[in-house]
């Protein structure tokens, strides 16, 4: 005997969406020094902003707030990468007619869920699928942003090595006698004695 | 094949085989040969092994020899220099075993196996010699076929230590062995054969045009692990007559127009003054890579330089430094110009 059965389903999903991307640039020193010694210089004052080297490299890294950066002092190029994750869902909650022929109400709910799932992992993947696009999308719209974030980030630790640059420069012509620095003008005063 | 051996018919085909791959005829080799038409037993007779001993080594000879190998270099061994030790490699000692042999049979074997099929090379107890014979043919076949062939035996000639050495793509991921992990006489082919690595180099120049824009990045990374490794090695072995070697890299990587921008970018591309930002990665990657290796040549030439006539290494370094002077030197004040020029181009 067969029978038509009426079931709840209830039925959630979710994925979390990644999108990336990657960029290389020189970052871009005064030449007061040999172009390795401001890398190295650059290098030190990472490492006290909290990068991180790497044991069998002279890279330094540093992952924060989506950016994972990377440090070359031989290049003084800088490796940014940008990840953002969102996550989309997809639900139903919903009463379906099912019809078993073998009039067995387990089954009939089986093959109902199943079929749910099925249709729920379609939605899912398309709307992932848009996420992508639409996530991508806005990651070109604000690349000039992103890059600007990375500037600024960047732009302390550089000004200090440019400073300690001019410093060892000074050190190595004589003996420095006062050092005077104006932080809000950027102006570092050196004497030295020849 | 010698007048004097004679052979029973399934070891001549067997030798016939050996023969082509010698010949780098491998298609007609694999072809024709098949496993089923293997000695069933590796009861080989005395001839054969002799015949065969006769045409391995003057093949390794003739390699050697047309490499750069002569007779009166200096080979730094184990910290000890030796000269009369050459002979080993031009007498060629090569003792070679039944597990080479058994290898030609799994080569056959993969061969005739479907290619997308995984394959299993088995370990075999290969001598120093066997090992050469297989660098040989590896570095032949990447000559001859770069990809094909080098593809299906891939996971036996990343097995041999030698190829590491190499420019290939397969030999490229392959990080390089401590000098001291190579045996004695791979030691001593390896300094011996210079031009190998060069030529290898080439290879890697010439195909690089062909190759898809995606994987370049991931090769120039490890190319610059490779290279920078490689001058490691020389340093810390006194390997010094391989320093000519990394001049002529050098000197390819300029012939080739490795750090040229327009090399790399996508001729694709809707506009072509101006990069994408993947090209301009890659760009930025292939840079990074010969920077590093400059890097790495300057910090071994301060090494050199900072010996003094009370060091026992002073004499032993003077020819060397002459070679940096003459040959690095120039090299180095072209690539450094044709670096800046590169990054003008990416940063205008």
């Amino acid at each position: 005997m067969s029978q038509t059965y009426q079931v709840e389903l209830k039925e959630k999903m979710a994925q979390t969406v990644n999108v990336g991307k990657e960029w290389r640039k020189r970052v871009q020193l005064l030449s007061l020094l040999p172009e390795s010694q401001m890398g190295e210089i650059l290098a030190e004052e990472l490492l006290k902003n909290g990068w991180s080297k790497e044991d069998d490299s002279n890279k330094l890294k540093q992952s924060k707030d989506g950016f994972d950066l990377e440090f070359d002092p031989v290049t003084r190029q800088l490796g940014i990468r940008y990840e953002e994750e969102e996550e989309v869902q997809v639900s139903a909650n919903e009463t379906q007619r099912v019809y078993d022929y073998y009039d067995r109400e387990d089954v009939a709910r089986e093959r109902a869920e199943e079929a749910l799932k099925s249709r729920l992992k379609g939605e899912l993947k398309e709307a992932a699928e848009t996420k992508e696009e639409e996530m991508l999308q806005d990651l070109e719209r604000r690349e000039a942003e992103i890059l600007k974030l990375v500037d600024e980030a960047m732009s302390q630790s550089i000004e200090k090595t440019h400073k300690e640059a001019l410093k060892r420069k000074a050190g190595s012509l004589g003996e420095i006698e006062s050092i005077e620095e104006n932080d809000e003008l950027g102006e570092v005063t050196i004497r030295v004695r020849l | 094949m010698d007048q004097n051996f004679v052979l029973p018919q399934d070891e001549y085909y067997f030798y016939l085989f050996l023969k082509r791959l010698r010949h780098a005829d491998y298609r007609l080799a694999f072809s024709f040969f098949l496993p089923s038409s293997f000695p069933a037993q590796f009861s080989f007779t005395r001839s054969f092994g002799a015949s065969t001993q006769k045409l391995f080594s003057s093949w390794l000879s003739e390699k050697f020899l047309k490499a750069g190998g002569t007779l009166s270099r200096q080979y730094n061994l184990q910290g000890r220099l030796f000269k009369e030790r050459v002979w080993y490699i031009k007498g060629l000692d090569l003792r070679l075993s039944s597990a080479l042999f058994e290898t030609f049979k799994d080569m056959l074997d993969r061969y005739y196996n479907p290619p997308d099929e995984e394959f299993v090379f088995p370990v075999r107890n290969l001598t120093n010699g066997d090992r050469l014979i297989l660098h040989c043919l590896s570095r032949d076949m990447s000559k001859v076929s770069r990809t094909q062939f080098l593809k299906l035996f891939e996971p036996l000639f990343t097995r041999i230590k030698l190829n590491s050495f190499g420019f290939a793509p397969s030999s490229l991921k392959m990080s390089l062995p401590g000098f001291e992990e190579l045996s004695f006489e791979e030691q001593v082919f390896l300094q011996a054969s210079p031009d190998l690595i060069v030529l290898d180099y080439e290879l890697f120049c010439e195909s690089l045009r062909f190759y898809n824009l995606e994987q370049i990045s991931e090769w120039m990374e490890e190319l610059d692990q490779k290279l920078c490794s490689f001058v490691k090695l020389i340093q810390e072995n006194k390997l010094y007559s391989m320093v000519p070697c990394v001049c002529e890299i050098l000197d390819l990587t300029l012939q080739f127009e490795l750090l040229h921008p327009r090399r790399f970018q996508d001729s694709r591309s809707e506009n072509n003054e101006v990069f994408e930002t993947e090209d301009q990665n890659n760009c930025y990657q292939v840079i990074s890579c010969f920077e590093h290796v400059l890097h790495a040549v300057d910090s071994m030439q301060l090494k050199l330089r900072s010996y003094s006539f009370v060091d026992e290494e002073f004499e032993e370094v003077q020819p060397v430094l002459a070679v940096f002077q003459s040959r690095y030197e120039p090299v180095k004040v072209k690539m450094k110009k044709k670096i800046e020029q590169f990054y003008d181009a990416l940063e205008t």
